[in-house]
């Protein structure tokens, strides 16, 4: 026992294939709802990067929440599957291995999931899909560009010689971005195209993941990071902006740290984003998981296997 | 493969334990010391593989997190070189008492190169073979130092390889990948094997398995 938790490594999944760290609380700060669980950014095992979902994981646990960190299929400890999933159906699958494991083993029935950047878009694709999700993390989520992003990316860039130098040799983002919807929408690029985030059909599909998360009452907490000169997003409202028709209302708090790079490298971004996460999951006003009944009833996954 | 805490309530040590899948004439034990910082992390997957291969070819193999880093107790930057070195010899002891072997087998990536020699050092009774792939030398061109990006741990002082010489087991492989890594370690034998660096986050790299360098290890330790 340390400070407030405890922590024990588990072995989960049907077949004990996939490893994690359990921390719980300690004395009297035991039982605080809802449970989280981290889940991995790309194929950085449990960890995440600069040791930020332990450190996390062991905060949250000393608040009084069940906490768990576990490594994907073939990330980290973790076997890799035999059953032929493709890679995202495999990670939903192990989410709700996960997701079992802690009903069984921790008698939690309501949790909270954490992911950054692909761990965020895995959250966001799960959690829907079973009941006993309450709430989504979703740290620099995928958000199609805006008008005013590229608006603001181009100022970045002016100032910079080597951008103008591209973008006069016709390269970088604007003109890939410009070419390939143009491409797309005059029917000379195929219906095959994977335009990443500025397809439309991805637009629409991350719109419809936000529409029946909040059908289901699940509360959002996005965080954005504007620091990186690459930029995913330049602004806060850029997910608003991104899926106007989405009724977020109250259901969502979203954050902008300005100058963090996308895996929160200052500690002091960590730290912030920490008691902000601490903050939420304190006053958010989760719907109890229903009544057990219903949700043994109901199918617990409804969807797999989302084109990616 | 068995993930569990040890060491003592004040330094408790995550680790995983792959035991010997054959059992040759003599069974055999090896602790895997990982890098130290973002190195660790983007080397795990791959020390994980090698842990695997090494299972299967008879060896009690425990890999662990230094105490401040990865699973381990303790905070990011609690930890210092001689803390670090001080936690491979908890490893050792656990190992030995899991398994009943006596002397083990030390391999060690990068930082984990140089604590795993330090350690290794004046110890021929308890450990017998040493691998040392890719150490942290003062002539690497990643660092330590101002100009290098390897993470370090306080009290960091670079491990003089060619001055342990004499203290490290006669059956010592020290193994480089990477072009220009050879300055510091003077008298010792070297093999070269040419590969990706897995500790480093190259956008077309990351996550690669270097395969090549895994055998060659395996072969060598039979």
């Amino acid at each position: 026992m340390m400070d407030g938790y405890n922590e024990q490594a588990v072995l989960l999944g049907r077949a004990k294939s996939l490893i994690g760290v359990l921390a719980r609380p300690s004395g009297e700060a035991r039982g605080r709802r809802p449970a989280v669980v981290i889940l991995n950014t790309g194929i950085i095992h449990r960890v995440g990067q600069h040791r930020m979902y332990v450190a996390m994981a062991r905060r949250l646990a000393a608040a009084g929440h069940v906490v768990l960190r576990f490594d994907f299929s073939g990330i980290g400890d973790s076997r890799s599957r035999t059953d032929g999933l493709n890679p995202l159906a495999a990670c939903l699958a192990d989410v709700q291995d996960a997701l079992d494991w802690l009903t069984q083993s921790c008698s939690v029935n309501e949790v909270v999931l954490v992911g950054l950047c692909s761990g965020a878009d895995i959250a966001l694709r799960y959690g829907h899909t079973d009941r006993r999700v309450a709430g989504l993390v979703l740290l620099d989520p995928a958000i199609p560009p805006t008008a005013r992003f590229y608006r603001d990316y181009l100022l970045r860039r002016m100032t910079r010689m080597r951008s103008w130098l591209t973008f006069a040799r016709g390269g970088g983002r604007i003109w890939g971005d410009l070419v390939g919807r143009i491409a797309f929408a005059i029917g000379t690029r195929s219906a095959a195209w994977d335009g990443g985030l500025i397809d439309p059909r991805t637009r629409g599909e991350l719109e419809s993941l936000y529409r029946s998360s909040l059908e289901r009452d699940i509360r959002l907490f996005v965080v954005l990071t504007g620091g990186d000169l690459a930029g995913r997003q330049t602004y806060r409202e850029q997910l608003l902006d991104a899926f106007p028709t989405v009724p977020f209302e109250d259901k969502l708090r979203l954050e902008y740290f300005a100058d963090a790079d996308h895996t929160f490298a200052p500690p002091e971004d960590r730290a912030r984003l920490n008691a902000m996460i601490m903050d939420w999951l304190a006053a958010a006003p989760f719907r109890h998981a229903s009544a057990q009944s219903e949700q043994q009833d109901m199918p617990i996954r409804k969807q797999v296997g989302y084109g990616m | 493969m068995t993930p569990f805490y040890f060491g003592t309530r004040q330094r408790r040590l995550f680790g995983v334990y792959d035991p010997a899948q054959k059992i040759g004439k003599a069974a055999r034990a090896a602790v895997i010391c990982h890098p130290w910082g973002s190195e660790q992390i983007h080397a795990y997957r791959t020390l994980r593989q090698l842990a695997a291969r090494l299972s299967q070819d008879g060896f009690h193999v425990l890999r662990f997190d230094y105490y401040g880093t990865g699973d381990s107790a303790g905070d990011t930057g609690d930890n210092d070189f001689a803390g670090s070195r001080s936690d491979i010899e908890t490893a050792m002891a656990e190992l030995k008492d899991m398994t009943g072997v006596a002397r083990l087998t030390l391999v060690g990536l990068r930082l984990g190169a140089c604590l795993a020699a330090d350690a290794c050092a004046g110890r021929a009774e308890e450990i017998d073979t040493l691998v040392l792939w890719d150490p942290l030398t003062a002539g690497d061109p990643a660092g330590p130092g101002p100009a290098g990006s390897a993470e370090v741990p306080r009290n960091f002082t670079n491990v003089d390889l060619s001055s342990l010489a004499a203290e490290l087991p006669s059956r010592t492989l020290v193994l480089l990948t990477q072009d220009g890594m050879a300055g510091a370690i003077g008298s010792l034998a070297v093999e070269h094997v040419a590969s990706a660096p897995p500790w480093i986050e190259e956008r077309m790299q990351t996550g690669a398995i270097p395969v090549n360098v895994l055998q060659h290890i395996v072969h060598w330790l039979r």
